[in-house]
């Protein structure tokens, strides 16, 4: 089960005040994950990764981002915890990996990295050997040449960079990203469909990806029927602790935003700080830091005022440790059978 | 058709950084500021303002109430748990509605403050922050934007409202709170499911405590899913607007004959949506690009719409042909955060603290620093005082401003009656007034005691008064005398003489919030040097008396007879009145505002004050100072002496022990004792310290001086030391000063030292005291209690104002003093201010005082 979280500020951010601090925080999640229903194995400690750009722009360091990542548990990692305290950014992609089947190792940590544009995904790619030959076919060399690991999400992750014009590029337009991971998902789709990989087996395509710039994240699902992986955002001017134990409050003293998150789950308990993403969405976050929910409209779509989109299930998402938390009043057991699935 | 014209922009940018005299500059100066509202620690994302008040939302989570007129805090609206970052008004409902970034719309009476209903927006929290909110009122629906880019509204038309009322009675529609998967649950190794007693917040959450309350103030109503268009924008809709069936400068009226409202929306997104209002919601009929970042805020004026954006933009369309006609930048890459219109003039409000007006021709024509932060909101409204208009802006420097942005024909310094339509004359007046820095105890601000001397003789002059200068003493300052003529009648008209001071205390900027010698408003109080003491008091009764002149209702004569040197000690100001007593003329009254209330809300008239006599002690060796190591013990020390001598001023008791100096003091009556019990009970200080202060005589040590340098090895040749004494009724004050001086010099014989004593007296000043049974006194008390709903309190002072007893002796009457200030009011201290509200009551008493006093013959006094 994998759990991420972004930040994107007018201002740096304190690393702790994502990874560590908060009740909620990403390494809490990774052991104490409040939307993950199956039970069997409810620690995920199978490595982090956080990345971050500068927030002062240098030439010698250049301007792609810095990453760290580890095969330790993120809670038992006393580097992340030092480096945490003393590493201000003013983007942060942060991941903890969870695997059920795959391999531990240092490349299959996100987030990925190919010069500036950082990519971190939440779900799995449904049985991607087979479409794993016909996605590397279509690579350039380079491109090919520079996956380091063995996952679905670091290949997804070439998928897109083939996807842009120029993954060279100074700069990137939203336009531009947004168009690449929609390209992404379409692809992704239409090799699925091109191996006869059903709906009953969708995949889940929480991908998200920056220049330094733009964010853009998707909550996706290839299905009309279930739920997606959960996704959820915050936005405000200040985002601080009001009360010990971690309760952090994002508080709105300005009609723009200084701050935003993208998370799967929320950092805290605050429910009015905290909107769901859409099923099928994509988000975007623009460098003058505004927010733009875009559902991505194709055969998987099902409207909001549509009583379908309150009815997609959520097992899938849930024998993954994925659920969205959309429609479940009542609690759902976890099913012991779920599929063995890297994520 | 389509024109971008950069050339405005460019030029407002030229501005803002040089002053530019190429054509066209801002042809307005800066608006004066009327007054502003708020403290410093809350950030004001929204405002509105009906007839009577001003509503402010921000940060914290209540809705602050401000009167219009008094520019006082009404109330505050509690109920919201988040950020409030829309207000809105259904005026034919007298209603107010407020979003919040609790994800709910309330509805408060603008009439009771009370909470009416709760809206709660479909899916709730869902819907994330409520940016927007425009109410309809054809068809008595409230839209919303929201966070999570849907549109939503609701109607309260009288049938859908009982509608949903019966369902929430039946149980249909329970407005509670639903367990929620992720913010109710519980850690996953307790293997609980989630409820609603999960508590994730901590104990001591306010947001979860008043969440379930809050239910029980007003009825909730939810949002269905039908009343909801998803997606309406790609970003959040941060704000909207109403364009009305009817509108001004519309060629072809028939275009919108069906008479419907329609509906603009802008959002993160950068576009600007057109929706026709119907009955079953609105429909989207045009997106307008503006491709300049965040659409922040918009405003409709005739056939033209204002898009205010990110970049600094402002984009302008012609609603006929739905076209962009043209680009205002107003400063490049400020974001602009807030428009208003007022007749065909436009104002921007940017991030960087300017707001700007834009004429219909859009040029800047005018451009001014209005905060310290981020202007977040604007409103246009009447003004309370005229028929005009004010601005209105907040900012997240937690203040709300009034500005006077109607443009006056001819506004010069004296010129000020029906110039300005928005800041009335009283105001304005003090403004200009204060602004003068009559420091009478710096010669360097001589020249300005001068310049307040010829403005106050001109402003009363403009207020219907004959006035003139007169001179005291070679390099004194002027008194200025002024009479105000009531009608002719069939008996002499009564006489009052009105005494005052245009001098003022130095005030070193330090401890200051705003400049001293500049009027500032600020939540109902005007701050400045004199404001209190003395010029406000000053101009308030000379407006008293220049609205009855011009009603022609004056029907006595008021003498202004206004010194410059009363903090000074008002020396020269005897003899300047003796001398020029026949142009005076004839007094039956003296009037005179120079003082305080007891408390902040109880009136009060002052009728006594002590008396003093300073005195200056001195002993010497007549020989120099010597070195007490070598000295020491073979000389009669000064200060030694000095030290027995005061001691024979007083016993331990604090009793003064000069003889006879108790004789003559007038013993306290039942009735005057009564008086104390009742003062007692308002200021909650015991009687017995009141009469201590006001009533009893006393006596004060103020310093000891030495010669020489004052360290510990010296002896002192001569020492010092400045004593004074208040005196009470109806002790003399010639006597009194005598027999201090005989006592010191018998207390200093009976030392037998070889040592010399000097006493000398500096300054005197007589008691006063008013006669409670005086018809003028009642007339005043009746007019006290008649404006202000209460009898008022009968106070004295512990201090002196020699001028008022040497006033009543050389005129031969009686005195009155009327407070008008409150007792938090500092006069003399840093943060100087009055009451506005204290100013205006104090005028109207002044009005009905002056009313009163005619209907009779002059009282005569004995």
């Amino acid at each position: 089960m994998c759990r991420f979280v972004i930040y994107k500020g007018t201002s740096p951010v304190q690393l702790s005040h994502l990874l560590t601090r908060p009740c909620h925080s990403i390494i809490n999640q990774a052991f104490d994950s409040r939307l993950r229903l199956d039970h069997r194995r409810p620690i995920n400690g199978d490595g982090f990764g956080v990345g971050w750009y500068d927030t002062i722009r240098d030439e010698e360091l250049g301007s792609q981002p810095c990453f760290f990542t580890s095969v330790t548990p993120a809670w038992n990692n006393a580097n992340l915890a030092r480096l945490a305290e003393k590493i201000k950014s003013p983007l942060v992609f942060a991941h903890v990996r969870a695997t059920t089947a795959g391999s531990l190792s240092l490349d299959n940590c996100h987030p990925f990295v190919f010069g500036k544009i950082m990519f971190m995904h939440n779900g799995g790619i449904a049985d991607f050997h087979l479409i794993k030959r016909r996605l590397q076919s279509g690579l350039s060399d380079e491109i090919f040449n520079t996956i380091q690991g063995n996952t679905d999400s670091e290949w997804a992750f070439a998928l897109f960079l083939s996807k842009l014009p120029d993954p060279h590029a100074k700069t990137f337009t939203v336009k531009v990203l947004q168009q690449a991971m929609l390209d992404t998902i379409a692809t992704l789709n239409n090799y699925a469909e091109e191996a006869s990989i059903t709906e009953e087996l969708p995949s889940l395509m929480n991908f998200c990806v920056t220049d330094g710039e733009s964010v853009v994240a998707t909550r996706y699902i290839s299905s009309r029927q279930d739920e997606a992986a959960s996704l959820w955002f915050s936005s405000g001017t200040t985002f601080s602790e009001y009360m010990k134990g971690g309760h952090y409050k994002m508080t709105k003293a300005d009609k723009r935003e200084n701050i935003i998150m993208i998370a799967s789950e929320p950092l805290t308990f605050e429910k009015a700080d905290w909107m769901e993403i859409r099923t099928n969405n994509m988000v975007v976050i623009t460098p003058k830091m505004n927010v733009l929910q875009i559902p991505i409209i194709d055969k998987f779509y099902v409207s909001p005022s549509d009583p379908a989109a309150l009815n997609r299930g959520t097992d899938f998402a849930a024998a993954k440790g994925l659920l969205s938390p959309r429609n479940c009043l009542s609690p759902v057991q976890g099913r012991d059978t779920a599929p063995q699935i890297s994520i | 058709m389509l024109s971008v014209s950069l050339y405005d922009g460019i030029y407002s940018l030229t501005f803002s950084s040089t002053a530019s005299v190429s054509n066209p500059v801002p042809s307005l100066p800066s608006p004066a500021l009327v007054h502003s509202l708020g403290d410093e620690n809350r950030s004001v994302l929204s405002l509105v303002a009906d007839t009577d008040h001003v509503y402010v939302g921000g940060q914290c989570q209540d809705i602050s109430v401000w009167s219009k007129r008094s520019y006082t805090l009404k109330t505050s609206l509690r109920g919201h748990t988040g950020s409030i970052l829309a207000l809105e008004l259904a005026e034919e409902k007298l209603w107010l509605f407020s979003a919040s970034g609790d994800s709910t719309v309330r509805i408060w009476s603008t009439v009771t403050f009370a909470p009416i209903y709760v809206l709660h927006p479909y899916l709730e929290t869902g819907a994330g922050d409520l940016f927007s909110l425009a109410w309809n009122p054809k068809l008595q629906v409230i839209y919303i934007g929201c966070q999570n880019t849907s549109l939503q509204w609701f109607e309260f038309s009288k049938d859908q409202i009982g509608q949903r009322i019966q369902e929430i009675s039946s149980g249909l529609s329970t407005p509670s709170r639903k367990v929620h998967k992720f913010f109710d649950s519980y850690p996953q190794y307790t293997h609980r499911p989630a409820d609603l007693f999960a508590n994730n917040f901590g104990s001591l959450s306010p947001s979860f405590l008043e969440g379930d309350t809050s239910y029980g103030a007003a009825s909730a109503f939810n949002i269905p899913a039908s009343n909801v268009i998803d997606s309406a924008h790609y970003g959040y809709v941060y704000c909207m607007a109403l364009i009305s069936p009817v509108r001004t400068g519309a060629d072809d009226s028939t275009l919108h004959s069906d008479g419907e409202y329609q509906l603009l929306t802008g959002s993160g997104d950068e576009t600007v949506k057109i929706w026709n209002c119907a009955q079953s919601g609105p429909a989207h009929i045009h997106t307008l690009d503006c491709s300049h970042g965040a659409v922040l805020s918009l405003a409709v004026q005739g056939e033209s719409v204002f898009a205010g954006c990110q970049d600094g933009y402002v984009k302008v369309f012609d609603l006929e042909t739905k076209t962009l006609i043209r680009t205002i930048i107003v400063q490049e890459n400020i974001d602009i955060l807030s428009l208003s219109v007022m007749h065909s003039d436009l104002f921007t409000c940017s991030a960087n603290g300017q707001v700007q007006r834009w004429s219909p021709s859009f040029n800047c024509i005018s451009s001014w620093k209005a905060h310290d932060g981020i202007v977040l909101s604007s409103s246009i409204t009447m003004s309370t005082e005229t028929n005009g208009f004010v601005l209105v802006t907040g900012a997240n420097d937690g203040l709300v401003k009034i500005w006077d942005v109607v443009v006056p024909l001819n506004r010069d310094l004296l010129s000020m009656p029906n110039t300005s339509p928005t800041i009335d004359t009283m105001t304005y007046a003090l403004s200009t007034f204060v602004s003068i820095p009559s420091v009478s105890s710096d010669p360097l601000h001589r020249g300005n005691c001068q310049q307040a001397a010829i403005w106050l003789k001109k402003c009363l002059r403009q207020l219907g008064a004959e006035s003139t200068l007169l001179p005291t003493y070679e390099l004194g300052n002027p008194l200025v005398l002024a009479t105000f003529c009531g009608s002719q009648g069939k008996h002499p008209k009564p006489r009052i003489l009105f005494y005052g001071h245009y001098d003022v205390i130095s005030a070193p900027t330090d401890g200051w919030d705003s400049d001293p010698f500049s009027v500032d408003g600020r939540n109902g109080y005007l701050y400045g040097r004199g404001v209190t003491d003395n010029k406000g008091p000053i101009i308030a009764i000379a407006c008293a008396a220049a609205e009855l002149l011009r009603r022609r209702a004056l029907d006595v004569d008021l003498i202004f007879l206004i010194e410059g040197e009363e903090e000074v000690g008002s020396i020269g100001f005897m003899d300047a009145v003796r001398k020029h007593k026949s142009q005076i003329g004839h007094v039956d009254a003296i009037l005179l505002s120079n003082s305080t209330w007891i408390t902040e809300y109880h009136p009060c008239i002052t009728y006594g004050l002590r008396g003093v006599v300073h005195a200056r002690v001195t002993i010497s060796s007549g020989a120099p100072d010597r070195h007490s190591g070598i000295e020491g013990g073979a000389v009669t020390e000064p200060m030694q002496d000095m030290i027995r001598l005061l001691a024979t001023l007083t016993d331990g008791q604090r009793k003064v022990t000069i003889p006879g100096f108790y004789e003559s003091v007038r013993e306290q009556t039942v009735k005057e004792k009564q008086l104390y019990e009742l003062l007692s009970e308002v200021t909650g200080s015991p009687g017995s310290v009141l009469s201590s202060r006001w009533r009893e005589p006393s006596l004060t040590v103020h310093n000891l001086a030495v010669s020489g340098p004052g360290s510990s090895t010296v002896i002192p040749g001569t020492v010092a030391a400045e004593i004074s004494l208040r005196i009470v009724p109806d002790q003399d004050l010639k006597t009194i000063s005598q027999s201090l001086v005989s006592h010191l010099q018998n207390s200093f014989h009976a030392l037998r030292s070889p040592n010399s004593l000097f006493v000398r007296i500096d300054h005197t000043a007589d008691w006063w005291l008013g006669d409670l049974e005086d018809p003028w006194f009642n007339a005043l008390e009746t007019a006290v209690c008649e404006e202000w709903g209460v009898q008022p309190l009968r106070i004295r002072e512990g201090g002196s104002i020699p001028s008022i007893p040497n006033l009543e002796k050389e005129f031969g009457c009686r005195a009155l003093h009327l407070p008008l200030g409150q007792s938090t009011d500092r006069a003399h201290l840093p943060n100087e201010r009055i009451s506005l509200s204290n100013l205006r009551r104090g005028k109207s008493v002044v009005k009905r005082f002056l009313a009163k006093v005619s209907d009779t013959r002059a009282p005569i006094i004995s």
